[in-house]
Order: structure tokens, then sequence, then C-alpha cells
């Protein structure tokens, strides 16, 4: 017996929990681009055919760009008094029709922020939020998961994992207590069949034996090939803010004698100003250098800590890169020179 | 834009393959004492436009050829051009550039407010329009100044607001209409739009463009006494 | 821009004034305001007056500042041209306030919030009409809600209206609690 959801129901299921207070996180329209996006109408969401992957990734919601996490006053006689932003009273949040490597990335954001310190504003986000996603029929062009370890059909982070089969339908596995409520909440949405259809997930071969890239890392720290591979690269911020893995932040206060808000911004590896310290030293002086670190703290320090990698190969750093610098060639030619 | 970096700088002399435009970019940083022409080998490329389809800039290009040796000191003379456009440069009283610009300044203010509130909240604050930028150079950008810090560097309104006003105040009269910003900003937001606004106006009231004389001084470096005066009071 | 339903919102429970600050340069307007001042001319106290050396080092980013801080209208003056200080301060300062009007203009700023000035030190009479005309302007546009509002979504409600509802504006000296920011740049 297999569990099937048809893509008119998809869509209603959107509306149902938009009536319940959710808010419901979809694939949908922003000019020419397709972005997540918090919508108001179940009929903004994309059908899944028509995008393979969105252009950013939802970590947005569970991670905003900026965020202020504390309101100060500034009394009388040097009195502070502040107040923690609060967030008991967010909505309950459901991302549908987001991809498995989307939703392979919220396991390893969970570890950095659950680490030594476990941070509220990520986790209270986290909690209140039920993924369903859509396992891939088709691959996008960057799209290499497989090389790095996750897949098109990947479980990792996901409540709900649908897989197509014939006829519009999605053939539904409800992966853990907060997918399983879902699905028994909206049960009339959901239909049962005889045995197990077939589905359809795209078979992606990896490009590269992942295993290699370790191995390499651990003794090229200093190696010249840095400076082939990234000399490119101009710094911006666009790769880390659209990937689902970054999580990077900066914390910053914005006031003035009255008072203000204590925000948690996106920051990036790649800018200059993020190793800058007090003393006007800079540790990472070139751009290979940061752009190094950004290859050595996804594959090396982040195994190393978490027995994760902070990728899934979901291709956006390559696509939205303006410069075109390819962390899937940079890992390609790594695997290479460590198979010589 | 990457002509300014130290890696780049300690090697000597640079050759440089440019497009029309590219050489417009060199030629606005000649012009504010970025680079110096003697450590600069120029080979211009003659460019019929680039992009599926042709980019907007392209349509609107009148610097198809670069200059070579030769030409008059008012323009940037490469040191050797390769071939010879076959479109027609556009004539600088060519408006059509502008189409986008009129649209928006045919909406009413509250409409016009609207738009670029929707536009710019998009903004994640990456940088990405900077640092392509080739007029861009700042080594310690004023986004980046934090005693005080001057613009707020968190990705809300207000401070994606300040950023992009100041962005594109800060290019007023010195950007060459290349583009780059918008092509690289992951968020679709129309920048290009400021930019050519700015141009406009730098057009209209100081008669100077971006990045042909590399021996005019910038519009906003200069002045002139007759200069408009009637929004004084 | 203008939404009168929220215009009541914000301005709770209190008479609205106009915000109006004015940058100006040490050497003439501000002498001029001075006169004005000496002279016992009257005019609105609803300006906050911000001094700076030379209208060449009031920065565009000022004006965004002083929205920023709840301004509903900024004020810009300086010697006449030729006049300034140091020499052509105030032509270059001409030059980019040229553009910087357009650019504000074309995101949909009314440029009645944004206005511009020559007051020499001897002009202490134009000073208090310019003020008086400057502020009576950004009444009938009443509160800068598009900016409030968006202030309000950033996060930067809390103390702008904290610093509306207990700003005193009498002395027309200085921003009551303005941002380091501002302060540093005097
Ligand atoms: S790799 Fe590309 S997107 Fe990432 S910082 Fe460098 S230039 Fe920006
Ligand atoms: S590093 Fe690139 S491919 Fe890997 S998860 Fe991040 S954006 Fe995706
Ligand atoms: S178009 Fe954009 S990138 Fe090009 S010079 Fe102008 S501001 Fe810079
Ligand atoms: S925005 Fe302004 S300060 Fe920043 S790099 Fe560009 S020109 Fe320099
Ligand atoms: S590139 Fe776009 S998103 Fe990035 S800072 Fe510039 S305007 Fe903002
Ligand atoms: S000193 Fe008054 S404008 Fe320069």
């Amino acid at each position: 017996m297999a569990t099937i959801i048809t893509a008119g129901n998809l869509t209603r299921l959107a509306g149902e929990l938009m009536k319940a207070g959710c808010r419901v996180i979809a694939p949908a329209k922003l000019d020419g681009m397709v972005v997540f996006k918090a919508i108001t109408d179940e009929h903004e969401m994309l059908p899944e055919g028509e995008y393979i992957l969105p252009h950013s990734s939802f970590k947005e919601f569970v991670f905003p760009r900026t965020e202020c996490i504390l309101r100060y006053r500034l009394g009388e006689q040097g009195k502070v008094s502040y107040e923690a932003t609060n967030l008991d009273a967010e909505p309950a949040q459901a991302a549908i029709g987001c991809r498995p490597c989307d939703a392979a990335s919220l396991p390893i954001l969970d570890k950095v922020f659950g680490w030594d310190y476990r941070d509220e504003f990520y986790f209270k986000r986290r909690e209140k939020l039920t993924v369903v996603s859509i396992a891939c029929s088709r691959a996008g062009e960057r799209c290499y998961c497989t090389s790095v370890g996750c897949a098109p059909d990947s479980k990792a982070g996901s409540d709900i994992l649908l897989k197509k089969t014939a006829g519009d339908k999605y053939v539904v596995e409800a992966l853990s207590d907060k997918g399983r409520q879902l699905a028994e909440k909206h049960a009339s949405l959901f239909e049962k069949a005889e045995g197990e259809p077939p589905v359809e997930v795209v078979d992606l071969k990896p490009a590269f034996d992942v295993e290699k890239i370790k191995p390499w890392l651990d003794t090229h720290f200093e190696d010249p090939l840095w400076l082939d591979m990234a000399a490119r690269c101009m710094g911006c911020g666009t790769c880390a803010y659209g990937c689902p893995t970054c999580h990077c932040f900066d914390i910053v206060d914005e006031g003035d004698l009255r008072g203000g808000c204590r925000l948690k911004n996106w920051d990036t590896c790649a800018a200059v100003l993020f190793t800058k310290h007090g003393s006007g030293h800079n540790p990472r002086t070139s751009q290979e250098q940061r752009y190094r670190q950004r290859v050595m703290h996804k594959f090396k320090y982040y195994l190393e800590k978490f027995g994760l990698r902070a990728c899934v190969g979901c291709g956006r750093c390559s696509n939205r890169c303006p410069v075109g610098q390819d962390l899937y060639a940079v890992l390609k030619t790594i695997a290479e020179r460590a198979a010589k | 834009m990457y002509l300014k970096r130290d890696e780049v700088l300690k090697r000597g002399k640079v050759g440089l393959v440019v497009k029309g435009c590219d050489a417009r970019a060199v030629t606005g940083l000649i012009q504010e004492s970025q680079v110096a022409r003697e450590r600069l080998v120029l080979i211009g490329m003659a460019c019929d436009g680039v992009g599926e389809p042709l980019l907007d800039m392209c349509k609107h290009c009148d610097v198809h050829t670069p200059a070579g040796p030769g030409a008059d000191a008012h323009r940037l003379a490469c040191d050797y051009v390769s071939g010879k456009a076959t479109v027609a440069d556009a004539k600088p009283e060519d408006e059509g550039w502008l189409d986008d610009v009129r649209k928006i300044e045919a909406l009413m203010p509250p409409e016009r407010w609207a738009f670029w509130q929707e536009k710019l909240s998009r903004c994640i604050r990456c940088y990405a329009c900077r640092q392509v930028c080739p007029l861009c150079y700042c080594k310690r950008c004023l986004v980046e100044k934090n005693e005080p810090q001057w613009i707020s560097s968190s990705a809300h309104e207000a401070g994606n607001f300040a950023w992009n006003i100041i962005r594109a105040m800060h290019l007023a009269g010195r950007c060459i209409g290349c583009g780059a910003c918008e092509r690289a900003c992951p968020q679709d937001i129309p920048l290009t739009l400021l930019n050519k606004k700015m141009a406009e106006s730098v057009a209209r009231h100081f008669k100077y463009r971006a990045g042909y004389d590399p021996t005019a001084a910038p519009a906003v470096k200069a002045f002139d006494k007759a200069d408009e005066n009637d929004f004084f009071r | 821009m203008e939404h009168k339903e929220q215009k009541d919102q914000v301005s709770a429970q209190r008479v609205w004034q106009p915000k109006v600050i004015a940058f100006v340069c040490n050497w003439c307007t501000y002498a001029g305001a001075d006169l004005a001042g000496t002279s016992r001319i009257k005019y609105d106290a609803n300006i906050r007056v911000i001094r700076l050396p030379c209208t060449g080092r009031i920065d565009p980013l000022f004006v965004i500042k002083a929205f920023e801080q709840g301004a509903d209208g900024v004020l810009v003056s300086g010697c006449h041209p030729g006049d300034c200080h140091y020499n052509t301060g105030n032509y270059h300062a001409r030059r980019r306030w040229t553009l910087f009007r357009e650019l504000l203009e074309f995101v949909g700023i009314d440029l009645r919030r944004v206005q511009f000035a020559w007051v020499s030190a001897a002009e202490g009479a134009k000073w208090a009409e310019v003020v008086n005309e400057m502020v009576q302007h950004v009444r009938e546009l009443g509160p800068f809600e598009g900016y409030h509002v968006m202030l309000a979504r950033s996060g930067r409600d809390a103390w702008l209206e904290k610093a509306a509802a207990g700003g005193g504006n009498g002395s027309g000296k200085g921003v009551a609690g303005g941002t380091p920011a501002v302060q540093k740049a005097e």
C-alpha cells in the first residue's frame, strides 16, 4: 500500500495550511526568478514541473538575512533596559515543494547552530518548520548532489518526501512525526494506492570521488593551485547568501543615544572585513585565501567537527557567481589531482 | 575590477584586452588617478555587441571600435586595435536607451516609491554590484566604515534603501553604463535604472558623459560657475 | 506615500509637529541664523540646525541619515555662490545636489521635503523666511510616512517613537538626541 497525493491536492494542502494560520513557503515567481516565498495564495505556488531548483535556498525562513535579536533602551544615568526578541508567537511554517538538497541542508545547519551554544533564534523557527520536499525527476546543469554524497531522493531533513509517479501524482513518504501528523491532519487530501507505483527519480552519476577531497585538503593548505582556482573570485556574498548551508553571521548594534536593536546579519568569509581584527591585522590577505576557506570549511573542517560536509551539491554557488567561479570545477580538479 | 588588486599590481605592467566599453572603464580609472596609462598595454578589440539576446547597453553602444594609436588626446588610445566593428555606433542623441527610465519617471511619486521599495527590499547586501563595478574601487567602501556605521549593513528596508541610494550617488557621473552591477545582482534589482537616471542627469546638466575623455575632470569633481542654480532659494 | 490612516497611528495621541533638519555651513547660513536670533526675528521652531564647516562637507548621506532619524524634511543651506569661505565648496556641493535631488525624485521622494538655499551672514530675515516656508511645505505634506513605515519595518520604530513622543523642539539648536554619527560630523 502506498500513499498518494495529486498535484491539485498538494496545492489544496498549501491552501488548508494557510487557512490554519501556517506560513507556507513555496517556490513562486518574482519577476523572472523562481524563489522561495511566503505565499499568500496557494496558486502562487508553482507546479513542480516548472522549476528545478528555486533561485535561493529557504534558509531565510530559519536563518533570516537580518534579524533583530534584542531591543535596548538607554535610560537615565546609564541605565540599560532590554527586551529579547520572543519568537514563541511566530506561526508554524511549512516548506512545500522544496528539493531534497534544500531539505538536507537543515540537519547540517542544526549541527552548527546547536553545538556549544544553542541558537534559539534558529531552533525556534526550525522547530516550527515542516518540510515537504519533492524528489527530482530532472536535474539542472549544475546539480551535483550525488557527487558530494547527497541524492535527488535524499531523505535527510524532509518530514515528507514526495516522489513523482504517473498522472501528475506523487507517492508520499512520511519520514518523521511532524510529517505523519501533517498527513493525518489533512488526510482527506491523500489517497491510497495498491502496491508500489513506479516513481521517477533522476539518475545522476557522481562526477568525482568526494572521498578524495578531504585527504587532499588535509595536506594542501598551501598550494599554488589555489591561486589558479580562486584568483577570479572577487569577494562578494552571492555564493554564501544563496547557499543553503552557509551559516556565518555578524552581530551589530543599530541605534543611538536613546537605544536601538541588536541584529544578527548574514556574513560571508569572502568579504575582506570578515577576518579583519580590531588591531587592523587581517590573517586572510588575499582573495584566494578567502576562497580556500570556503572550500576548507565545507569539505574539511565541518567534516572533522560534525561528521558532515557543509555542501549538498545544489550548485547555487556556481550558478549565481557573477564571475563564473565554479565550486564543482574546483572540486573536480582537486579530486583529479588527488587521484594522481 | 582586478586591476587594483595588490596581487596584480605587484607584477608590474599589465596587458589588458579591452572592448570599447572596457576602454571607457579604464578611461574612468585613469581620470581618477587609479591607474597610470604607462602601466597598461591595451589591446583593443572591435565588438559588435555581446549577449543573447543582445544586451541593452550594446544596442546603444557608441564605442564599438576602440580608438587606436594616433587617436586624438580626448580618447583613450589603445596600443593595438584588432578589427573593425560591422555595426554603426549609436548617435549621442539617441534617446532609446532611456526608455525604461522614462517609464519610471512617468509614474506618480507614490508609485515610484512603491516600485523602489519592493525592488530594494530584496537586496541581501551581498555587494556583488560593488565588487564587479569597475569604478567601485575603494579599498574600504563607505558601507564598511563602522566607526560609526555610516550606512546600516543590515539587509532591512531602511539599510537597503540607504545603501542603494548612496551607491547610485557615488557612481553618478562615473558609471560607464556597463551594466555589470545589474547582471551580477542575484536579486534581480534593476540597478541600471538608477545608474542611467544619473547618467542622464549628468549629461543634461553638465554636458558630460563618463569614460570618454581621459583628460577631462569627472563631472562631480569639476564645477562651472554657471551651473544650474534655480533650485536654490 | 502619505497614507492618511497611518498618519494618526504614528503620531499617536499627540499633535504632529513637522521635524525639519537643517544642515548649514558655519560661515554664512549659521551666522545668518544667529543674526535672525539676535535681531529677534521669530521663525518656526520646528527646525533643528546642524552646523558644518561648509556645504562641501554636507554628504548626501546626511540627508538619508536625517530621514532615518525620523525627519520629515531636510533643508540644506550655505554661502551664496562665490562667497564660500573655502572658495569652491558650494560649487562642488551644488553639482552633487543637482544630481541627488533628481535621484531622490526618481525613487519617489517629494522634493518639497528636501530643499536648498543660499543664506548669507547678513540675511537673517531671509533665513527666517526660508525656514518658515520650508516648515510650511512639510506641514502641508504631513509626516514622511513612506520613510517612517520603512523604518518601522526595519525595526527602527522602537526608539524613534519614543524620541518623537519626547522630542521637545523649542530650542532651535542641534538635534535632540541625534545619532552619534551625525554629531561626530559636526
Ligand atoms: S565565488 Fe563568486 S559568488 Fe562567491 S564570493 Fe567569489 S565572486 Fe562572489
Ligand atoms: S556550497 Fe554551493 S553547491 Fe554546496 S550547498 Fe552551498 S550553494 Fe549548494
Ligand atoms: S553599470 Fe554598474 S558596474 Fe558598470 S560602471 Fe555603472 S555602476 Fe559600475
Ligand atoms: S559604493 Fe562608494 S564607497 Fe563603496 S566602493 Fe563604491 S564608490 Fe566606493
Ligand atoms: S548585488 Fe543586488 S542584492 Fe547584492 S548588494 Fe547589490 S543590490 Fe543588493
Ligand atoms: S563655507 Fe559656506 S558654503 Fe563653503
